[in-house]
């Protein structure tokens, strides 16, 4: 069996876990650039918000224009609170999210 | 057990029983058309401006909520003419505090200070919260907020929402999409004689005429959402509840005539073409 390079490995950083990376790395062995080296590098290198109520899982490091990207939404009228903040359209791309923050997606609709 | 000195009511003849041609102005806003409508229901946003139009209406009112990719509702703003005041409600909030966070949402997303309170705890009839509605009027009122509380017509609650800085009160009619009309006739009357802040009848009214009531009771403005949405042709409709309002409005200016339990005839009696 030929060594797989690891493509999670390199983004431990900081908290280096050698029974973790021993584990990690081994599955990686087995299944190759698969569906285990995808999911270990999500958890490596991901972060979990909550948007609307609901667990979300992205990217670190993004900025909430990405978060908008990805969860496709419609940008015409679109309030975005993070951390029970409006950040206005033009500072979307600005505010950087971090694990853990809250962040609502809003609009104006019909009512009495 | 002494009562609160606050809870003491002054018995005084308020402004809106006021006969005088007086202009309607909430938060330093003058309003000249006194239908104040909603955007709920409407069978096709594109019908609100051509409502708006035809009926005068100069201020609307909108809710928030959490985006839906899935469901097809738009951003309202969009459907909605320059010049229009904007009435956000806080529909959704079960207590004050939610209330409070809706409508700092809603002004800090560029709706201006309106803001119409509304908090309901009972699906049913979804009757407001008195009481948590006066918490979120007082502080909203502090944040400078334009305040327009949707309440029970309970005349105690009004003076407190008064004091609490309310610009203005919106009591129900009947329960909200009901179209049963003044069923709060006798509480109605009470608030408008012995509140000074101008009273928006808001919630249950069906029909023109119900409108047209309200105004001749006194009322300062009404605020219809079902009855012109839901019509056949909202902006025919929107444009008959404005003449109903403005008629009522005209009425009461003029001064009605007394009830009389007996008949007062109207021709003379007497010269008849009749032998006696």
């Amino acid at each position: 069996m030929t060594l797989v390079p690891d493509p999670g490995y390199a983004g431990v950083g900081k908290r280096f876990c050698p029974i973790w990376a021993k584990w990690r790395r081994s599955l990686c062995r087995i299944d190759g650039r698969g569906f285990f080296c995808a999911l270990l590098k999500g958890r490596e290198k991901g972060m979990k918000l909550q948007v609307n109520g609901k667990e979300q899982e992205c990217s670190e490091g993004i900025f909430l224009t990405d978060l908008i990207e990805q969860l496709a939404l419609p940008i015409e009228g679109l309030v975005a609170v993070v951390a029970d903040e409006v950040v206005p359209a033009s500072d979307w791309k600005d505010c950087s999210l971090n694990d853990g923050m809250k962040i609502e997606f809003l609009n104006f609709v019909s009512g009495g | 057990m002494i009562p609160d000195s606050k809870m003491s009511i002054k018995w005084s003849k308020g402004g809106s029983m006021n006969q005088e041609n007086k202009p309607l102005v909430i938060g330093g806003v003058e309003f000249t058309n006194r239908l104040f409508t909603g955007t709920g229901k409407f069978a096709s946003k594109k019908l609100i401006a051509p409502m708006l139009e035809a009926s005068g209406s100069q201020m609307i009112t909108m809710a928030l909520r959490r985006v839906d990719v899935k469901s097809e509702e738009e951003n309202i703003l969009k459907y909605i003419p320059k010049g229009v005041h904007l009435l956000p409600n806080t529909s959704g909030a079960r207590n004050a505090e939610e209330a409070v966070r809706i409508a700092r949402i809603a002004r800090a997303a560029g709706c201006g200070d309106f803001i119409k309170i509304e908090v309901i705890n009972d699906m049913k009839y979804l009757l407001p919260d008195n009481e948590e509605t006066t918490k979120a009027t007082q502080i909203l009122s502090k944040e400078g907020f334009i305040v327009l509380p949707y309440m029970m017509p309970d005349l105690i609650s009004a003076k407190r929402m008064e004091d609490a800085g309310a610009a203005a009160i919106m009591p129900l009619g009947a329960p909200i999409g009901t179209n049963r009309g003044l069923e709060s006739r006798p509480f109605l009357q009470i608030l408008i004689e012995n509140i000074d802040l101008p009273v928006v009848v808001d919630a249950g009214i069906g029909k023109p005429s119900q409108a047209a009531e309200a105004m001749e009771m006194g009322a300062d403005a009404v605020l219809v959402n079902t009855a012109i949405t839901t019509a056949q042709d909202p902006a025919k409709m929107g444009k008959a509840f404005a003449m109903a309002v403005a008629a009522g409005y005209e009425a009461r200016l003029a001064v009605m005539a007394d009830e009389k339990k007996y008949a007062s005839a109207s021709s003379p009696l007497t010269g008849f073409l009749r032998d006696e």
